[in-house]
């Protein structure tokens, strides 16, 4: 017992001090959502730039992009013209883009869209009071959820997404597959 | 002796511990309290009952709903831990690692415990004096005894400490908040960081910290501008009201003085209790030579707990110099 003592009581305290370390850490990095495998929220979002209103339940059977972005988030700037290229590439094939305007007062977004561009075949819609950020757990932006034909969150990509991605994700949904996240890096403000 | 010793100590920890439960918060839901178990998103170290950021006080608002509609904590914070994942409750339900947090102190002693009696049986075998044989039960009452006393310890410490203060460190949840302070930050650097920044409610802390250096230089043409974007930012009460203030007393000096009582009036409004407003309002009133509106307004400065005392001083000499 005593020879043994010792032994047991270092290898308790390395399993309990390992054990705190891991419930210390909190980092940066955007965990992963829970929301993944849920339905998605269907709150109504009104057109940031013309009268009405969208909810992403509002096309069953088609694929759903929601993408939150702001006029002040810089990696914004760099997905954007992405989503517009390909709301026109999809355009009555059965994929659908919002882009969510998100915390992002004043007429900056105008400016925003102006210089990165607009297509005819995308959402761009307003988040009064921040709710569908908080609906869908936003930690920053940017933020990408994807939605398959059943009205089910399938993958999050968080940080800026290229267009190569945006293709690859949406082609797996397409062949229904489950793309996943990717967890990368969000602007959360100035 | 000893057995009263032991049953005195193991009756106070269970008054300890009923006294604990019996005075713990209960009764209708403080939307406060809930927001402070929440940790706010879009920022380090604080929760969303604490944080003035849009994202926060919208979350608020969903808390405040929440409440109205009589969803109990519990159900609140777990359907923003269905959103945000478990790490956005600052105070998550005991899982296996909660137990873990309590059991193991606890095994702790009692082990040490058990290895006391042992150890004191061995010497006493060897010392070749008659062993006397430890009863179990006597064991097993002396373990459970000290874990009693340890929770109970433990939750009787618990409610004289006070609560951690917001933004403070905090070990097991969220880091210590990181940054620089903003009296570190220059004005240059703050303006090429608001530039980018027009109408964005989460930079008014900054341009109000920059407004205000140029406002304390008298450099008046720079603050105002920064205090009318603070305005058409989404200003939370005391920021509109600080920036209408300080924009009223640029009017005066400047001889704009029915502009700068309509500022004033608005920064009252915002915050009835910007004692800043109400003394540049006071002054414009004397100089007016409206002593009568004057005087009350001093008055309730002068008994104002938040007016430093150095302006106490200040402010009498105002109402004798109104009241001559």
């Amino acid at each position: 017992m005593r020879r043994w003592g010792p032994w047991t009581a270092i290898a308790l305290i390395v399993v309990f001090g390992g054990f705190l370390a891991g419930r210390i850490g909190f980092g940066e990095t955007v965990p992963a959502s829970p929301l993944i495998g849920t339905a998605a929220p269907g709150l109504a979002l009104p057109l940031l730039e013309s009268e009405g209103e969208v909810r992403l339940t509002d096309f069953p059977g088609d694929i759903v992009v929601a993408n939150f972005w702001a006029s002040w988030c810089t990696p914004c700037r760099e997905e954007h013209p992405a989503f517009v290229a390909a709301a026109d590439l999809y355009a009555g094939k059965g994929v659908r883009f919002v882009a969510i305007n998100h915390e992002d007062p004043g007429t900056r977004k105008f400016d925003f869209l102006d210089t990165y561009g607009r297509s005819d075949h995308q959402f761009v819609v307003e988040d009064p009071g921040s709710r569908a950020g908080i609906e869908f757990g936003v930690f920053g932006l940017p933020e990408t959820f994807f939605i398959d034909g059943n009205g089910v969150i399938v993958g999050r990509v968080a940080g800026a997404i290229d267009f190569t991605t945006l293709i690859d994700f949406i082609s797996q949904i397409q062949a229904g597959e489950d793309p996943g996240t990717i967890d990368g890096t969000v602007y959360q403000g100035p | 002796m000893r057995r009263w010793l032991r049953t005195g100590t193991v009756v106070a920890a269970a008054v300890v511990l009923g006294w604990a439960f019996l005075t713990s918060p209960g009764g209708s839901l403080d939307a406060d309290v809930v927001g402070e178990k929440i940790a706010c998103p879009k920022c380090e170290g604080e929760s969303v009952a604490a944080s003035q950021t849009a994202t926060a006080r919208a979350m608020m608002d969903v808390v405040e709903e929440q409440i109205a509609e009589g969803r109990s904590e519990r159900e609140i914070l777990d359907w923003f831990a269905a959103r945000y994942g478990p790490d956005i409750v600052l105070e998550p339900p005991l899982a296996l690692g909660g137990y873990l947090l309590w059991a193991v102190p606890i095994a702790a002693v009692a082990g040490g415990a058990w290895l006391a009696f042992r150890t004191r049986e061995e010497q006493s075998g060897t010392a070749g004096e008659p062993r006397t044989p430890t009863s179990p039960l006597r064991v097993v009452l002396s373990i459970g005894g000290a874990a009693i006393v340890l929770t109970g310890l433990a939750f009787g410490i618990g409610t004289f400490v006070e609560p951690r203060a917001t933004g403070s460190p905090v070990s097991g949840n969220l880091e210590a908040p990181t940054g620089r302070d903003l009296s570190e930050v220059t004005n240059e650097e703050m303006e090429a960081v608001l530039e980018q920044f027009d109408d964005v409610p989460e930079a008014n802390r900054m341009r109000l910290s920059l407004a205000r250096r140029y406002f304390e230089e008298q450099d008046f043409g720079s603050a105002v501008g920064h205090f009318q974007t603070v305005l058409s930012s989404d200003p939370t009460p005391a920021e509109a009201s600080e920036a209408l203030g300080r924009i009223g007393w640029i009017l005066f000096v400047n001889g704009e003085v029915a502009s700068s009582e309509a500022a004033y009036l608005q920064a009252l409004d915002a915050l009835p209790t910007n004692s800043e407003a109400k003394w540049f309002y006071a002054i414009l009133l004397v100089e007016d030579g409206r002593s009568d509106e004057a005087v009350p307004l001093l008055e309730e400065l002068a008994e104002d707990p938040t007016v430093p005392e150095e302006a106490l001083a200040e402010i009498e000499r105002l109402i004798a110099e109104a009241g001559a």
